[in-house]
């Protein structure tokens, strides 16, 4: 339960910030920064139960009958996520209070921010499919409002839309993926799953649940083809990019593929498609990022690499690589928010972060030069930090263990030194380039002078995440034992105890990690080499030409459909719904019958003889007013109707909707042009009288099928029993409304309020225009 | 814009309004037993503000109205997605309505169901979709 409270915590932090912010303003970030702070201790404290090796659950249930139900699980994997999330939270919402200006809206950010945050908790600890993949759409939609933060810039719309585009629609495809794997084995519950590893490889699903559920990591963790909104996300104030799209979204893709992995793991399949997808991806983000003049985009093409390196470790399927992948993600999220900070740091102070505008800082910034010293070290994967040991330990999983990628066992080794090699050469170029070397231009350059150090509450988040990742290195033991083994127990689903050291002796980690540095160190000197450009219409170029096909199209359609003639619309909309509904009733199989028949008795008959009369006659007035007053007519007296065949419920509904509509249409004939009787054309006849007369049997047809399912299908008894037993109603129409079908009408209610809020722009825009 | 109306008609509108109000919450209250429920209360309330609309134009009856009706409709969908949640925590399931007996002096054994709030959010949705759409649609041509 407490996993439940502690998991809807952020919500409920958010929304009060959303509500009472105005007086907090500036304050804002501190009651963000201290529900992170409880969250992160509330989670630590399963650090020595998890670490034991056991698990924790709750679960609420949702929508039983369906198998929906809100259940958390929490292993060494989660947990980990958990306290990077709480942690990582922490420091950079006590960053982004000061980092924000005095004139920005600080209660919206901090609100988007603990909105991830619940969403992010809640993607990582759900163990229901459903639950996850909500949590998991919320993650994206607090990204798109946080990159749209300065939603008055196009750029940041664009980063915006094109996240949110591009996780979404994988989410849509880890959906199906995740529709598949119940079908295939009966069961929503993750933790359930998890022990269903063979019989779910051995389905003739399993291609298409592996193929869907990676597009959803793939697209969530930035993977070449999909790279290509993490850049632009960019846009977002710095401490965003910190947070969601270096330290947590962005490896929750990874998470899933780490969740997953007892699942679809162990096939040739997996390991050519994780594995492969990953290779690439470190490598096409290692060269763009040494390419970059913008820091920023330097290391969104960087977090790109690296993603790309642990998604490329946990394809390889085996246990060394389950380990070298769980450290090495823990390494990267440190370091690389870490130089987040540092960049927004000097970002603030020099109000540039271009690197041909940038150098020689470190004498004014002396904190936050340290502080970006000792991470770039570490993301260069130099002793004595984690990234080193980690290092160490992906280039063992690719030599050991795997057979090889694509039948070559050479190739990951080899891959694995390259993209290494760029990550130092590009960590040592970011780290030179601002802080050390010459300031270009002689000083007289772009830069404020004098460059002041930031306020301790900015460079020292950075300080601490920095230390962080030595702590990760000098401390293997406690590392390995209480985040690292833990961890990757609950990817694998068994114990495993990694030994965790600085040095394993001689070996062929020592060997590659030799080359790494001696190509790094080439790379470095000769990056200006790199910055060719590729001729050919890349990723990008499809997801621009895509969307503007889409808007085209939704253009042509609108231009077609939407003439601005009133008549057409109705025309388009009782056409659409008489083609719904006749064409499965003639299709075949459809049994017509009346229930019973019995002579009709006389003040029934002049109710329906009086209908038909007023509805021929609204036909040939030429009054619109007077039409309208007769259709109330009609509505009224088919509410007599009900009142004669004993219905109290729908005939004071009838009654009263056809008194409002009645109003709202005499209210809306106001807003219309002047009436125009038109020419009786001879098409236009025959058009309405086709329209009408096809709607007329749609309903008749309907109601004749409706009465025709025996009787044994009906569930009327069931609720004329039920009502006051288990609903405590005597009204069966109400309790069916509000209680057996709650849902329904929980949905209709729904539709409602958002059919208002339609027709409120409408009308208010159309003011305004 | 001044509408042509006869003394009969606005003292019978005004005369009618406080038992229009009153049926509409008697259908509120009643409908778990008798005929009645949210919906219909809500489009109750709806068809008596809209008399007097029509007796008396539209600007005299928005003025004396009070504002947010789009918060209304805010309010009842919240309510109505609120009421599910007792059951939630019970375990039961989201929606699940939940009936309590009372032993009250005077009236005795009284029943009350949870999805008597979710009712009441049905109704306050749908008054303040029928108020707003009478004020948006019966608002002075631009």
């Amino acid at each position: 339960m407490s996993l439940i409270v502690a998991t809807f915590l952020s919500f409920v932090a958010a929304g009060t910030l959303a509500a009472l912010g105005r007086r907090l303003r500036q304050q804002s970030g501190w009651a963000a920064a201290g529900t992170a702070g409880a969250l992160f201790a509330y989670f630590a404290s399963w650090l020595p139960m998890v670490a034991g090796g056991g698990v924790g659950h709750a679960e609420l249930p949702w929508a039983p009958a369906l198998g929906v139900s809100l259940s958390l699980y929490l292993d060494g994997l989660s947990l980990f996520f958990a306290l990077l999330v709480t942690g990582v939270g922490t420091l950079i919402f006590t960053y982004g209070r000061f980092y924000l200006g005095r004139e920005e809206d600080h209660p919206r950010f901090f609100a988007s921010m603990l909105l991830f945050m619940g969403s992010m908790l809640g993607a990582v600890l759900s163990s229901n499919l459903i639950v996850l993949f909500v949590f998991w759409e919320l993650t994206s939609l607090s990204s798109f409002l946080l990159i749209g933060f300065w939603h008055e810039r196009e750029a940041s719309r664009y980063g915006a839309t094109k996240a949110l585009l591009v996780t979404a629609l994988g989410g849509l495809a880890m959906l199906l993926g995740f529709i598949l794997l119940s079908m295939a084995t009966g069961t929503w519950d993750l933790a359930d799953l998890l022990g269903r590893g063979d019989q779910i490889r051995a389905h003739p699903f399993y291609p298409v649940i592996l193929i869907l559920v990676f597009l959803g990591c793939a697209t969530k963790s930035a993977q070449v083809p999909f790279h290509i909104w993490l850049p632009n996300a960019m846009e977002a104030p710095t401490p965003v990019s910190a947070y969601l799209h270096s330290a947590t979204m962005v490896q929750a893709g990874l998470y899933l593929a780490a969740r997953v992995h007892p699942l679809l793991s162990g096939t040739e399949l997996w390991t050519t498609l994780v594995g492969g997808v990953g290779m690439l991806t470190l490598i096409v983000g290692g060269i763009l990022a040494v390419r970059q003049d913008d820091l920023k985009a330097l290391l969104a093409y960087s977090t790109v690499s690296q993603l790309g390196l642990v998604m490329a470790l946990f394809g390889l399927g085996t246990e060394i690589g389950i380990q070298a992948g769980a450290f090495h993600l823990m390494t990267h999220a440190v370091f690389k928010a870490a130089l987040f900070l540092v960049v927004g740091i000097v970002e603030h102070e020099t109000h540039t972060r271009r690197l041909s505008e940038l150098g020689g800082l470190y004498g004014a910034l002396p904190a936050t030069g340290t502080a970006a010293l000792l991470a770039a070290l570490a993301s260069a994967g130099l002793p004595p930090f984690g990234a080193f040991i980690s290092k160490e330990m992906a280039f063992d999983a690719t030599v050991h263990g795997a057979a090889g990628l694509l039948g070559a066992p050479g190739l990951l080794p080899a891959a694995m030194v390259v993209g290494s090699a760029f990550t130092f050469a590009y960590s040592i170029r970011l780290v030179h380039g601002v802080f050390f070397g010459r300031q270009p231009g002689g000083g007289a350059g772009h830069l404020p002078s004098p460059v002041h150090e930031a306020t301790a509450w900015l460079w020292g988040p950075a300080a601490l995440l920095a230390l962080g990742s030595l702590a990760l290195g000098i401390l293997p033991g406690a590392v390995g034992r209480w985040l690292v083994g833990p961890m990757a127990s609950g990817i694998a689903q068994r114990p495993l105890n990694p030994g965790l050291a600085l040095w394993h002796g001689i070996g062929w980690p020592v060997v590659l990690s030799g080359a790494t540095l001696a190509l790094g160190v080439l790379l470095y000197r000769h990056h200006r080499l790199l910055a060719w450009r590729v001729p050919l219409p890349g990723p990008d170029a499809a997801y621009n030409g895509a969307l503007a096909l889409a808007d085209r199209i939704a253009a042509a359609c609108s231009d077609r459909l939407q003439s601005g003639d009133l008549r057409r619309y109705v025309a388009v909309v009782i056409g659409a719904v008489t083609a719904a509904a006749l064409l499965p009733l003639l299709a075949g199989g459809v049994r017509f019958s009346l229930l019973e028949t019995r002579p009709l008795l006389a003040h029934e008959g002049t109710t329906l003889l009086l209908i038909a009369v007023a509805a021929v006659a609204i036909v040939f007035l030429r009054n619109r007013v007077a039409a309208i007053i007769l259709l109330g007519a009609v509505g009224y007296l088919v509410g007599v109707l009900f009142i004669i065949l004993h219905a109290p419920d729908l005939a004071l509904t009838q009654i009263l909707i056809e008194t409002v509509s009645l109003a709202l249409f005499l209210l809306v004939l106001y807003r219309l042009p002047p009436y125009v009787p038109e020419e009786a054309r001879r098409g236009r006849v025959v058009r309405d009288l086709l329209l009408s007369g096809g709607a007329g049997l749609a309903v008749v047809l309907t109601l004749l099928a409706t009465l025709g399912r025996s009787a044994q299908e009906s569930i009327a008894h069931y609720f004329l029993a039920e009502s006051l037993p288990a609903a405590g109603g005597r009204n069966v129409v109400n309790v069916i409304l509000i209680d057996f079908r709650g849902y329904d009408t929980l949905g209709e209610i729904s539709v409602l309020a958002i059919g208002l809020l339609g027709v409120y722009a409408l009308i208010t825009l159309g003011r305004r225009a | 814009m001044r509408r042509p109306t006869t003394i009969l008609a606005t003292t019978v509108a005004q005369l009618i309004l406080p038992f229009l109000l009153l049926f509409s919450l008697e259908l509120l209250l009643a409908g778990h037993n008798r005929p009645g429920g949210g919906f219909i209360a809500g489009v109750m309330l709806v068809a008596a503000i809209a008399l007097q609309y029509v007796v008396f134009g539209i600007a005299p009856v928005r003025r004396r109205l009070p504002r947010g009706s789009l918060g209304l409709t805010a309010t009842g969908l919240a309510l109505a997605l609120g009421s599910g949640i007792p059951g939630l925590l019970r375990g039961e399931g989201f929606l699940k309505s939940w009936v309590i007996h009372w032993s009250l002096p005077l009236l005795g054994e009284v029943e009350w169901a949870t999805a008597f709030l979710f009712d009441l959010g049905i109704f306050l949705l749908v008054a303040g979709v029928g108020l707003t759409l009478l004020a948006l649609i019966g608002e002075d041509r631009p």
